[in-house]
Parts: C-alpha cells; sequence; structure tokens
C-alpha cells in the first residue's frame, strides 16, 4: 500500500567529506507515486544521496526519514541495487545465490523456506535471467551481471526501490522497458533511480530530483537548457529527449 | 603416526571449511596474524606449567584462548583502522611470537620452540585428538546454521548489512572460528606453516567449485587427502611430516593451476 505521508523526507541536510562540501542544506519530500530520477553531474552528490537514504553514511546536520522512520530502521522496506559492486571474480556463488542474498533478513540461518525459491524464480523471470539460475555469477557478461543485482533488490518486493545507474550496462532491450518490468513485477513500489542518461530520464520519469550539492525537484518537462546548463556546466555533451514530451530539448 | 593421521583428517573438515571462508573472503594476512600470535599462548601455558605447576593449562588451550584474543583484536583493527591495518597488523602478528618465544625462553625446563614453530608429530597425544574432534564439531555447527549470511558476508557485505544481516559481529566470528581452526593443527604443521595448509586446499577447490559450499567440502576432502599422503610419506621416509605435508600442498596447488591453465 502507498504510504500516506512522504517515502522520503530530508529535512535541512548538509553532509561534507572532509574539505569536499557534497550536500547543502537539501530540504525536500518526495511523494508516493510515479517514478523519479535523480540526475546532477559526476561528483555532484547523486549516490551519496541514495546512500543517506539507505542510512549507509549520516548526514553532518538536519534529519532524514525514509518511509515514516530513521533510514537504517527501513531498511526491510528497501530494494537497493549498486552502482558498482566490488568483489571477487572468482567468487564462487550462483546466480540464485546471489538474487536469494535480497531475501535474507536478520534471522536467516540454515532454515530456507521453499517459498523463497519461488520468489527467487519469479524475480529471475522478470529480468530476462531464468535459464542463467546456475551459472556461476563471475561468468555472466557485465549486463546479465546487471540483470542479476536488479533481481536481488525487487526479489523481497519492497516498498521503495532505489537503483544507481541501473542502465549503465544494461542493453536496449531491457533498458527500454525497464521500469514497466520493475512496475509489473511489484506495482506498489516507489522507484528511485540515479541516471546521467538524460535520453533515459526524460522517456521514463515524469519528475527528477536534481543534485548538485543543492536539491531541487522538477517534472521532467522543465528541465530546461538553462538548468541543464546550471547542472552540467557550460557544455553537457549531449541530451535527447524523447519526443513525446514536445519540447526543443536536443542539445548538442 | 596413528594419532597424527587421525588428528589429520579430522582437522581437515574445518580446515576445508573455514580455509574457503578465509580464502573467498581475502583474509589470509589476518589469518596469519592470528596464527602467529598463538605462539604467546603456547608460550604462557608452558611456562605456567613448569614454573607454577598449573598442569590443568594445556598449551591447545592456552593457544585457543590467545588465538581468539587475537582474533577479535584483529578484527577490531582491521574495521576500526582500514589505514594503518596493514602495520597494526604486522604488529599483532610480531609482538604475539615475542610474547611466546620470551616465555619458552624463561620456562624452566627446556621447550624446543621448534617444534610449535613447524609442527612436531610426537606431541601429539589422545587429549589433542579429542579437543580437534570437539573443536572441529563447533566449526562446522556454526557454518552450516550460518551459511548464508556468511556467503552474503563474504561476497557484498554493504548488501549483507542492509538486509539486517549483522556483519560485525558475524565478521568478528569467522576469525573467531579462524584461530579455533588454525590452533586444531599447530601441533602437526606448526604456527608458522599452518596458513599453508589453511588456504591452499581451498584454492585448489575454489577452482574447481560454483558454489562457496562446494568449495568447503572440496577444500576438506583435499586437506584430507594431503595431509595423510603427507604424514604416512614423510613417516616412511624419516623427514619432518609439517614441512613434507605443506611442499605436497604447494605443489599440488601449482600442479593444478598448471594443469587448468592448459585445458582452458
Amino acid at each position: 500500500m502507498p504510504h500516506p505521508e512522504p517515502i522520503i523526507c530530508f529535512k535541512k541536510v548538509s553532509l561534507s567529506f572532509g574539505d569536499n562540501e557534497v550536500l547543502r542544506d537539501a530540504d525536500f519530500d518526495i511523494e508516493a507515486g510515479d517514478p523519479l530520477c535523480v540526475v546532477g553531474p559526476n561528483g555532484g552528490g547523486k549516490t551519496t544521496l541514495l546512500r543517506l537514504m539507505l542510512g549507509l553514511i549520516q548526514p553532518d546536520q538536519g534529519s532524514i526519514s525514509v518511509l515514516g522512520k530513521p533510514p537504517t530502521k527501513a531498511h526491510s522496506e528497501i530494494g537497493y541495487m549498486p552502482q558498482s559492486l566490488q568483489f571477487d571474480p572468482k567468487f564462487p556463488v550462483t546466480v540464485e545465490e546471489v538474487v536469494g542474498m535480497g531475501l535474507l533478513h536478520p534471522g536467516s540461518l540454515a532454515i530456507w523456506k521453499r517459498r523463497n525459491n519461488s520468489h527467487i524464480q519469479e524475480a529471475m523471470n522478470a529480468v530476462g535471467i531464468e535459464s542463467r539460475g546456475n551459472d556461476q555469477f563471475s561468468e555472466l557478461s557485465g549486463g546479465q551481471k546487471q540483470r542479476v543485482l536488479i533481481a536481488r533488490a525487487i526479489v523481497s518486493k519492497p516498498s521503495l526501490l532505489l537503483l544507481d545507474e541501473p542502465t549503465a550496462n544494461l542493453d536496449l532491450t531491457l533498458e527500454e522497458k525497464l521500469l514497466e518490468t520493475l512496475l509489473n513485477f511489484h506495482p506498489e513500489m516507489k522507484i528511485i533511480m540515479v541516471s546521467h542518461d538524460l535520453g533515459f530520464v526524460s522517456s521514463a520519469v515524469t519528475q527528477v530530483l536534481c543534485v548538485n550539492k543543492h536539491v531541487h525537484t522538477h517534472p521532467t518537462e522543465s528541465v530546461s537548457p538553462e538548468l541543464i546548463q546550471e547542472l552540467y556546466g557550460p557544455s553537457p555533451r549531449r541530451i535527447l529527449h524523447s519526443s513525446d514530451l514536445g519540447h526543443d530539448h536536443h542539445h548538442h | 603416526m596413528r594419532q597424527a593421521l587421525l588428528l589429520g583428517i579430522l582437522a581437515s573438515i574445518p580446515f576445508g571449511t573455514i580455509g574457503s571462508l578465509v580464502v573467498a573472503r581475502r583474509i589470509t594476512y589476518l589469518a596469519a596474524a592470528i596464527a602467529h600470535a598463538v605462539l604467546a599462548g603456547i608460550g604462557f601455558s608452558l611456562y605456567a606449567q613448569s614454573a607454577w605447576q598449573w598442569t590443568w593449562l594445556h598449551p591447545l588451550v592456552g593457544a585457543l584462548v590467545t588465538g581468539i584474543m587475537a582474533a577479535l583484536l584483529v578484527g577490531w583493527v582491521s574495521l576500526r583502522f582500514k589505514a594503518q591495518e596493514d602495520t597494526l597488523i604486522g604488529a599483532i602478528w610480531s609482538v604475539g611470537m615475542a610474547i611466546g618465544l620470551l616465555f619458552i625462553f624463561k620456562t624452566p625446563q627446556y621447550i624446543d620452540p621448534m617444534s610449535y614453530l613447524f609442527g612436531d608429530i610426537l606431541m601429539i597425544s589422545s587429549v589433542d585428538s579429542a579437543l580437534v574432534a570437539l573443536l572441529a564439531l563447533v566449526v562446522v555447527i556454526a557454518t552450516i546454521i550460518l551459511y548464508r549470511p556468511l556467503v552474503a558476508l563474504c561476497f557484498d557485505e554493504e548488501f549483507a548489512s542492509l538486509r539486517g544481516v549483522r556483519t560485525t559481529p558475524l565478521y568478528l566470528l569467522t576469525l573467531c572460528l579462524t584461530a579455533v581452526t588454525i590452533v586444531l593443527l599447530v601441533s602437526i604443521v606448526g604456527i608458522v606453516l599452518v596458513i599453508a595448509l589453511l588456504t591452499l586446499p581451498a584454492a585448489i577447490a575454489s577452482l574447481f567449485s560454483k558454489k562457496l559450499w562446494q568449495m568447503m567440502i572440496g577444500g576438506s576432502v583435499i586437506c584430507m587427502i594431503l595431509t595423510a599422503l603427507g604424514t604416512c610419506l614423510s613417516y616412511a621416509w624419516d623427514l619432518p611430516t609439517g614441512p613434507f605435508i605443506i611442499l605436497i600442498a604447494g605443489a599440488s596447488y601449482l600442479i593444478t593451476l598448471v594443469l587448468r591453465s592448459r585445458i582452458n
């Protein structure tokens, strides 16, 4: 069920890493409903914002609530896909086992419920890796690994799904229908994703969260050339918007 | 030799199991520091037995207590002082050995430290085998119960903690189980060589395993074969058992690597 209060609430949040100020007075709410994209330049604080939502880092000032709770208390209701995974390329683990990690909970011990296996199968089906379940994770291509990590994030059917650059390695077949696939799998899920791919962003979501030390929310239609310039500097390389928005947003 | 053979076979089960975790989690350096720090406990037990007649303090018990203390210390250092981890772990490694050697030196009755550093098959008693069997059982049961969280911890610690796995206690427990396992085979291969027997069978098994439990079972079987073969051959050829087992393990790993790269 959608939460009546904002899904995420940042109140005057500031954070620095040493002398490097990453966020200043971030103050915003994210309501339940349509998917939302976090955009901004490299080093602008996009991933930091997700990590704050997850409680993996604490703000220097201000407060954050996720699903009405402190972030660390909401973990069981959040699905998360990190931008990159630092893992031993030889680590002996199968695709099925990696997806199953998304079903772990504080009391997970040797007892493994049989219905977990059907959840795992369902999540693998959703992202099109059902035939790879018994393959070793390290033997997959970059795009297939990304699919596995998406399946791991959604397998518990979380209320909130945080995806960090989900389309970075994906092939077009899944990229184009990623949100549709995820929402078909679990319609009640609020999806927040970081992306630098503005073409994908403008075609996929109706609202963006622009992060460059400060945080502002905008409807996708209002992502104007001026805003892009403010976020990314004077010469963004290439920004393509989908034609259905009807805006003159082709920049080179 | 029968006692050594029995002890080697019993200890191979936790060696393959915990060795797989050490190899997969890439904490061989931490495990080696724990192994060397164990000498402090052995030295203290020998001194206390001889100087204060604390006959109940078996060196294996001393080794076990210091091993667990060293594991917790090493774990705390690796979690809290990431930047200086190398230096601090190196310090625990050598200070532990130094304390042990000083106690052995001051023990009234003469003790050859070589037996503890490189193993001595003649030191093994039936008490050792009973203790090893008990500890092996503890290690195996703990691993079976905690298998899924352990795999998640080794593969992606951050994600495991997000799913509610208590990663810090689990990490410290892994190091304590490593310490217990190391102590099991100190009497055969000694504290200097034990780390090779902990990691090489698991590393060989990893070349053929898709899942961590396959690596654990494979590592245990390989460790059993290596210790049994090494013990029997070294006995027949009158060679020191510990170094000979490690030599066979090292050669097996190299041969497996070469054969596998040829096949691929």
